[in-house]
């Protein structure tokens, strides 16, 4: 594998390692400020975290008037949390965000109680199941078997306790890792990789990476960013994206290799997105697009619904929302590399506000 | 006021272009504003000074855009798939759209009705695609029709004996009757905020909402009417020709109360006609702006309107000057109406 | 009279909450409170002052209709304001908001399946009669109705929005609030979503919220998540603690299905950490919502034992 997707590889890794189950991130977002810091050569001055629990880094180029430009990545992840603890050692739980059932039987998670432990979902032997309709399945229709007894386990967990996929990252082949939760780190990835190559640049732009909270769920970050930094003149946000596999529309995905995707959408500002895309021609950095005319089912919404205008960069993510979510790390490095010269590049952006009295 | 009403009715504005919408209205207003500009989102923002200020700052507001599509795909022999915001599919039908900054005519079109083999089941609109007239993918990515927004070719018609027949007189008469209190002399200092995104579900109007903070906020629109044969009384909503609707609550919005009722009361002073929805239906921006911020109070004036968010709206004239007349009522007489 | 017995047979109806409202000021500004009104009308009381700001929020609207057209022969029409079981509310005791007409909302017929087949019936014999008496956009009560059981149980129409107030207000004369300014929030209009809520808490700007909330639960209950929001595991805990001192035993509750306030709470303007404490409430949703008055002191004990440990 190449020194540079070694290194990719490792820091999601580190990012993964750190359970963020939407809603949970309380627990441990600050060791995911602390290794977004660590792992950007500096490029991060400082950070903090807001009220609504998310993280916002900062780089302050010293500039006066300097443009303010923020990147959104979601640090929250898919998973679920105990509705009952049962009798046998059993959990029911209700799931945060959206998880085809279909996948769960058997499935292995790790549940964030007093301390981490393991456990599997239920499923029915083949040979007992006597055909039975499985396309009807709910979440509420399994349950975590936790290997212990009723109360041992109620000394470890309780009603609203977190529960996540559990499974190690792994490379498929040179180019795509494998693992749960790379929706979104993939892309918080793909900032902090940014910041990396931004770290010995002349930046004449003030950068801030916010670290959403809520995504797949409350969209909690995304609505209140806008008020923690009501000066920003524009924001990127980072979301993943499905790719093209067979039964997946074609105009409704990208493809997996080619590059991060643009999104043209009614919902953001088209001028970010034409300098996004004129940027990554100008350097040669693979892009690709996509049209999500009345929605584009990610933060953007409603950063710009409270005032920021925003553009979406997707990278390209098969499996959405299973324990087998993929991803080139190709495209992770291309969507980095855009990020930084769409950074670089930004001052000779026309501003967006115009006062006509003037012109 | 037909003419300029034909004019801003036949530029394209489609909820995320509404730039030359915007453009036109800033050229009409330019001369008679104290101030305008874009804000940071793109919504159209002008303040007029009147003869005095107002006891709580006041924002009128109407918003740009109009239905439309966004082409997302192009198929191989040149057809174009689309996404669309605020419509049935069965208004789409046979309909011509101009497409992007070159206006490229097109039809939107499905397989013919003879060949359909399963009668009596509607057509979504996944099943349709727009024909620029090209036969091939490369003809049509030449154009560079693809992410481009598509809205429908307007035929502005003044028919029977009061009616006009549009597109987009949702919201472009809003607009209209902001540009002429614009024109104005007004008794108070006022904003107009022109509005992006209200068939998104009110993108726009938040960040307006958020920049300029109003006590009062007064929403000019256009709402459903369905004054149609074999209709209940009851289910009607408001018709043409009743005069200028001032809702109680639609689907998104109790509006303020003493707002609606001052509204009517000094309509009926003035002899201004006006009537309001028996049903309740729709939303404005006004359910967006209502509850932004730390909260506003909310009233619409709106006009009625048939076959709304399809190609051919039709209205009443003599509803249109109610409206205006309205709104001009407000005005002169806000500190009666806010109290 | 306890304040529940007091707000229990008190008129309500989203849009036009004004009668409990101003009850529940009165109340307030006794207990030397700052009282005042805001945009949306919500009532916002305030002790105290401090580096830290608190503040409890409950909305104090139910279900009620609004009048959409007077036919000739004096049936008045109606939608719903908020929601409310259709059954319960057919053949239910129906008001003016002044009081001064009585009637009962009545299905046109047997089939009659939602309220566009209803109409408000108060006796009129002629439109003009009915036009007299009510115009488009009037708003008209579900009557109270209020009844008294054994065991400190009671019902009426709006009972669990009515407990929670009662138990907030109760609270409110515990509070010592050292070095924290307590906010009270009484919301409007929660039935309509204009969540009235997300204003009050975006301009209070609170560090803490504590959201109180009735729910179809038969004890006093803790929310950990529901369809849009998940509390904030620091309040959550913080509640707990309140409860163990106070004796009462709260039970940790899932539910995707509900929907309220508190997602508003939390998200509005910058954010604010935020918990939710339930009140149990039989029947909920219908016209006769029963609570009971021991659970409410319960629910009153926490709030000011969770405030006075900010």
């Amino acid at each position: 594998m190449q020194t540079n997707h070694q290194n990719l590889f490792e820091l999601l890794k580190k990012l993964i390692s750190i359970p963020t189950v939407s809603g949970y991130e309380s627990r441990r977002i600050k060791d995911a400020a602390a290794l977004a810091a660590s792992e950007s050569r500096g490029f991060w001055q400082e950070w903090e975290l807001l009220p609504s629990g998310s993280i916002l880094l900062s780089h302050k180029s010293g500039i006066s008037g300097a443009k303010k430009l923020v990147f959104d990545a979601h640090v929250d992840t898919v998973g679920f949390a105990v509705s009952e603890v049962l009798d046998g050692g059993f959990l029911r739980v209700v799931n945060i965000g959206g998880i085809d059932p279909l996948i769960l039987p058997s499935s292995p998670v790790l549940i964030y109680g007093k301390e981490t432990v393991r456990g599997f979902f239920t499923s029915v032997p083949p040979h007992l199941s006597h055909g039975a309709d499985k396309s009807n399945l709910k979440v509420s229709d399994l349950f975590v078997d936790t290997g212990y007894k009723k109360e041992e386990l109620l000394k470890i967990v309780e009603v609203g306790t977190p529960i996540g996929f559990c499974c190690e990252p792994a490379m498929l082949g040179e180019d795509v890792i494998t693992s749960p939760g790379l929706d979104d780190k993939a892309c918080v990835g793909a900032v902090l990789r940014a910041a990396q190559l931004l770290s010995d640049k002349d930046v004449e732009v003030d950068v801030y990476a916010h670290l959403a909270v809520g995504e797949e769920k409350t969209q909690l970050g995304a609505k209140t960013l806008p008020y923690a930094l009501t000066d920003a003149d524009a924001c990127i946000v980072l979301d993943v994206n499905f790719a093209f596999t067979e039964g997946v529309r074609r105009f409704e995905s990208l493809i997996m290799g080619d590059g991060a995707g643009v999104s043209y959408s009614a919902t953001i500002k088209r001028a970010l997105t034409d300098f996004i895309v004129n940027t990554a021609k100008k350097y040669g950095i693979p892009c690709q697009s996509v049209v999500e005319m009345t929605s584009t089912g990610t933060n953007a919404t409603f950063i710009q619904k409270n005032g920021i205008p925003c553009a979406v960069l997707s990278i390209p993510l098969k499996n959405m929302h299973t324990y087998c979510e993929c991803v080139s790390l190709s495209d992770v490095e291309n969507c980095a590399r855009l990020l930084e010269k769409t950074v670089l590049d930004y001052p000779s952006l026309k501003d967006g506000a115009v006062n006509l009295k003037e012109a | 006021m037909l003419d300029l009403l034909k004019k801003l009715c036949d530029a394209s504005g489609v909820s995320g272009d509404e730039k030359e919408v915007a453009l036109l209205i800033a050229e009409e207003i330019k001369e008679y504003c104290d101030e305008l500009y874009f804000d940071k989102t793109g919504n159209l923002i002008a303040f007029k000074k009147g003869r005095k200020a107002p006891k709580e700052t006041v924002m009128y507001a109407a918003h740009l855009d109009e239905v439309g599509f966004m082409i997302k795909h192009i198929n191989d022999d040149g057809t174009l798939l689309f996404d669309q915001v605020g419509m049935a599919s069965e208004v789409l039908l046979s309909k011509r759209v101009v497409i992007g900054e070159n206006r490229i005519k097109g039809v939107v079109c499905s397989k013919p009705v003879h060949l359909i083999k399963e009668k009596g089941k509607g057509i979504s609109a996944d099943d349709m695609y727009i024909d620029i007239g090209t036969r091939s993918r490369g003809e049509s990515e030449k154009l560079g029709v693809y992410a481009k927004y598509a809205a429908f070719e307007n035929d502005f018609c003044v028919f029977g004996d009061d009616a006009v027949r549009s597109k987009a007189l949702d919201d472009r008469f809003g607009c209209l009757v902001m540009v002429q209190m614009i024109k104005s002399d007004l008794e108070n200092d006022s904003y107009f905020a022109f509005t992006l995104g209200e068939e998104l579900g009110g993108v726009g109007a938040i960040a307006a909402s958020n920049e300029i903070r109003p006590g009062i906020a007064v929403i000019l629109e256009s709402t459903t009417a369905s004054d149609l044969p074999e209709t209940e009384e009851k289910d009607k909503v408001c018709a043409p020709g009743s005069g200028a609707v001032v809702p109680f609550m639609d689907g998104g919005t109790l509006y303020d109360r003493r707002l609606y009722k001052n509204i009517r009361k000094i309509a009926e002073e003035k002899g201004i006609k006006t009537q309001t929805k028996s049903k309740i239906a729709g939303g404005t921006d006004a359910s967006s702006i209502q509850r932004s911020n730390d909260g506003v109070r909310v009233c619409a004036i709106s006009l009625p309107c048939r076959y709304i968010h399809t190609q051919s709206c039709v209205a009443s004239v003599s509803d249109m000057d109610a409206c205006i007349a309205l709104a001009k009522a407000v005005d002169e007489n806000l500190d009666e109406i806010i109290k | 009279m306890s304040t529940i017995n007091t707000f229990l047979n008190i008129n309500t109806a989203s849009g036009a909450e004004n009668g409990l409202i101003s009850k529940i000021k009165e109340y307030l500004e006794e207990k030397n409170y700052d009282t005042y009104t805001d945009k949306c009308g919500n009532l916002i009381a305030k002790k105290g002052s401090g580096e830290k700001k608190a503040a409890v929020f409950t909305n104090v609207d139910a279900a009620g209709l609004i009048v959409t057209f007077i036919e000739d022969n004096g049936c008045v029409r109606v939608s719903p304001l908020g929601g409310i079981d259709f059954r319960s509310a057919l053949y239910a005791k129906i008001s003016s908001e002044d009081g001064s007409v009585s009637g009962l909302l009545l299905p046109d017929a047997a089939d009659s399946a939602w309220f566009d087949r209803t109409y408000a019936s108060f006796g009129f014999s002629s439109g003009d009669e009915a036009k007299s008496h009510f115009s488009q956009g009037d708003i008209i009560y579900f009557d109270s109705d209020a009844a008294f059981l054994k065991n400190g149980n009671m019902y009426a129409h709006g009972a669990g929005v009515k407990s929670c107030a009662a138990a907030m207000c109760d609270a409110a004369e515990s509070v010592v609030a050292e070095d924290t300014e307590t906010v009270f929030v009484f919301c409007v209009q929660k039935e309509l979503g204009l969540r009235g809520a997300y204003q009050a808490a975006f301009s209070e700007e609170p560090d803490v919220s504590l959201v109180v909330e009735p729910y179809d639960g038969d004890r006093e209950g803790l929310k950990i998540l529901d369809k849009t929001m998940t509390a904030s595991e620091e309040v959550t805990e913080k509640i707990e603690k309140a409860a163990d001192a106070c004796g009462v035993e709260l039970k940790r509750t899932v539910n995707v299905q509900s929907v309220s306030d508190a997602s508003r709470v939390q998200s509005a303007g910058h954010g604010a950490k935020t918990g939710v404490l339930l009140m149990p409430t039989k029947n909920i949703g219908t016209v006769r919502e029963q609570v009971n008055a021991e659970k409410i002191t319960n629910i009153s004990h926490v709030i000011s034992e969770f405030l006075n440990n900010i």
